[in-house]
């Protein structure tokens, strides 16, 4: 592909037939992360300018179906709540525009009560840490305007634990620096108005340092290219104001290399099957690098722009737009 | 999903893929429906049986956390109803179990937090086993962080020396330089075993060193360097300044004579121009001549490199 056109019509198309996949085994085996998948299509469509496409009302009552009695939400009807389903949740409502039909107090005791003494969150009551849970109960309360309800500075001494050797973060303290948790302690310091807590030469240089030769981004050092990365570790550069460290050009040509010409949607890797999850993570790249007059995205709350504007207590500081 | 190839076939073919593949979905329904029937007749009263019915799904699905989260709910319930003995000999195959599908799904997060938590139920978690299954499986993919994240848990966990721990780092490095992740385990380590300053500067003036040896083989790998950066950035604040500088100029030494060696390679030369802008002392013409040479070599990061002129 040379001449870099994206395929919007049949990216559209591919996301809207995602719920016809049923002789696909891996619809099957994936199930429990549909309010995941939710999220990552309909945000897609947002940032493709589609939201429309998409069936309001129906999923709208699917989503408030599956919460639990505890207050999170579950992956799909009949499976657990977990904080990774909650956020999703939260963002497909926010979208909708449909907050208001949201048991919100019950939903932030379940976040407030995740947090442990020492600034850190449990992913539901079986306890496992990870920043990745940090990052979906900030960004929850930040969205609904409860940050109060959780000790603050805990969490930001908790995320400090988590930095390593090369300035990058990883799931828990000691833990390896990964592009995707360096996204979660980023946008968990950015929401809490602490991102001069970072060392950014050192992280900014680690993210640009993981662009690879054929333009595409991995996600720790010595490992191969992926679209996903294309947000994980733009995202981040974008929220500490060095996304020109990387040649956008080269990252561009990189994601449509990977778009399906024949189904639409994109993959992981050139020649690969593509699926929603870096379909939307693709989209993502291209609209926070301001290519093809896409949607813009906010690096931080991964939300359309035009949506978090409408919530006037926010205070988007890294974001221009 | 990832790293699975689209692959042209022809249409016969692709009809036998699609029976196939509906084969599977017919297979793994039966398998849930089956389950969720006993699951919704047994109403939280819970046997030993619940655990037999609810593998195989997982076996299919590694996936479904809900499922793991219902076989800690049985074990929680039968822990009030058992005698201690039985329910150490249930936790003990819940190891094997999980031992069976981790190392069929070596990067389920899922499958290691069960492992973590049944850990913790056994009186006595042979320890130095665990750190075995991790060697075996680190053997095979040297760098699944879920399988270095379990191995500080042992650590934390089980009294093993932090020592023992530094030494395999040592042995996994030389097997391998480019294994970014037990230089990793080595940084944090460090930190750790070394708490006084000063034993801790030797010991980081002992690795500037050894990991000469790593940069001169394999220049053009980024996990040494990344290395060195941390070590000469961590003896900063822990020993006198003219130490530092000094230090610092040793090292310059090697450092320029690698660049005259590979001077394609970018790293050496990124490495000694910070070297350079922390000891201060160069002119700045040729400062602004190595960040035009590393522009050169590496157009990529043109804005990174042009923003260390700031630095000047």
């Amino acid at each position: 592909m040379t001449d870099n056109q994206l395929l919007k019509e049949k990216h559209v198309e591919y996301i809207i037939n995602l719920d016809k996949k049923k002789e696909d085994f891996e619809y099957w085996v994936t199930e429990h992360l549909r309010m995941n998948g939710m999220y990552w299509g309909l945000s897609a469509l947002s940032i493709l300018n589609s939201i429309d496409k998409m069936n309001k009302e129906e999923t709208i009552e699917w989503v408030l179906s599956c919460q639990q009695p505890n207050g999170g939400f579950s992956g799909n009807n009949q499976h657990d709540d977990h904080l990774l389903s909650t956020l999703s949740a939260v963002q497909i409502l926010l979208q909708f525009d449909a907050l208001d039909r949201l048991n919100i107090d019950a939903v932030v005791d379940y976040v407030v009560s995740l947090q442990q003494p020492d600034g850190s969150f449990f992913g539901d009551r079986w306890g496992e840490v990870d920043t990745r849970f940090t990052y979906c109960a900030v960004s929850i309360l930040s969205l609904l305007n409860k940050l109060d309800k959780i000790n603050q500075d805990k969490v930001v001494e908790f995320i400090g634990k988590c930095r390593n050797f090369d300035g990058g973060y990883g799931c828990l303290p000691g833990a390896e620096s990964h592009a995707g948790q360096t996204f979660t302690c980023i946008g968990t310091l950015a929401i809490l108005h602490r991102l001069h807590e970072i060392d950014i030469d050192t992280i900014g240089w680690w993210l640009c340092e993981r662009q690879l030769p054929n333009g595409g981004l991995n996600g720790r050092p010595e490992k191969s290219s992926d679209v996903c990365y294309s947000w994980w570790v733009l995202s981040s550069l974008s929220a500490i104001d060095r996304l020109h460290w990387i040649d956008q050009d080269k990252l561009r040509s990189y994601i449509i290399d990977c778009q399906d010409q024949e189904t639409g949607g994109i993959a992981d890797k050139p020649q690969d099957l593509p699926d929603v999850f870096h379909t939307f993570f693709g989209l993502c790249g291209l609209s926070l690098m301001g290519y093809y007059n896409l949607e813009h995205i906010d690096p931080v709350y991964a939300l359309p722009t035009k949506t978090l504007r409408k919530l006037k207590h926010l205070n988007l500081t890294w974001n221009k737009h | 999903m990832h790293g699975v190839l689209k692959v042209k076939t022809s249409e016969e073919k692709a009809r036998e893929l699609k029976l196939k593949e509906l084969e599977k979905i017919k297979e793994y329904q039966r398998i849930t429906t089956k389950f969720n029937e006993f699951r919704s007749q047994e109403d939280e009263f819970y046997e030993e049986k619940s655990l037999d019915e609810s593998k195989i799904v997982l076996e299919n699905n590694p996936e479904y956390y809900s499922i793991w989260n219902y076989r800690r709910s049985v074990l929680e319930y039968l822990e009030k109803n058992r005698e201690h003995d039985e329910m150490q000999t249930l936790y003990k195959n819940e190891m094997k179990f999980i031992e069976e599908c981790i190392q069929r799904f070596t990067k389920s997060y899922w499958i290691w937090f069960h492992r973590k938590w049944i850990s913790l139920k056994l009186d006595k978690c042979d320890w130095e086993r665990e750190l075995k299954l991790c060697s075996k499986l680190l053997d095979l993919d040297l760098r699944n962080f879920h399988c270095w994240s379990y191995r500080r848990f042992i650590l934390k966990h089980s009294g093993i020396p932090l020592t023992q721990e530094f030494d395999y780092t040592t042995k996994k490095i030389e097997q391998n330089f480019s294994n970014y992740s037990a230089w990793h385990q080595r940084s944090s380590l460090l930190t750790k075993i070394y708490t006084e300053p000063s034993e801790l500067a030797s010991k980081l003036k002992e690795e500037l060193e050894w990991v000469r040896n790593a940069v001169y083989t394999e220049p053009k790998d980024q996990s040494s360097w990344v290395y060195h950066k941390w070590l000469t950035g961590t003896l900063k604040p822990i020993v006198a300044t003219t130490e530092y500088k000094d230090i610092l100029k040793s090292e310059l030494g090697p450092i320029t004579e690698l660049m005259e060696l590979e001077p394609d390679c970018k790293w050496p030369l990124y490495i000694s121009l910070l070297l350079k802008l922390e000891i201060g002392e160069y002119p700045k013409d040729q400062l602004l001549q190595d960040i035009q040479l590393l522009i050169k070599l590496d157009p990529y990061h043109i804005n990174y490199y042009k923003s260390l002129e700031n630095k000047i």
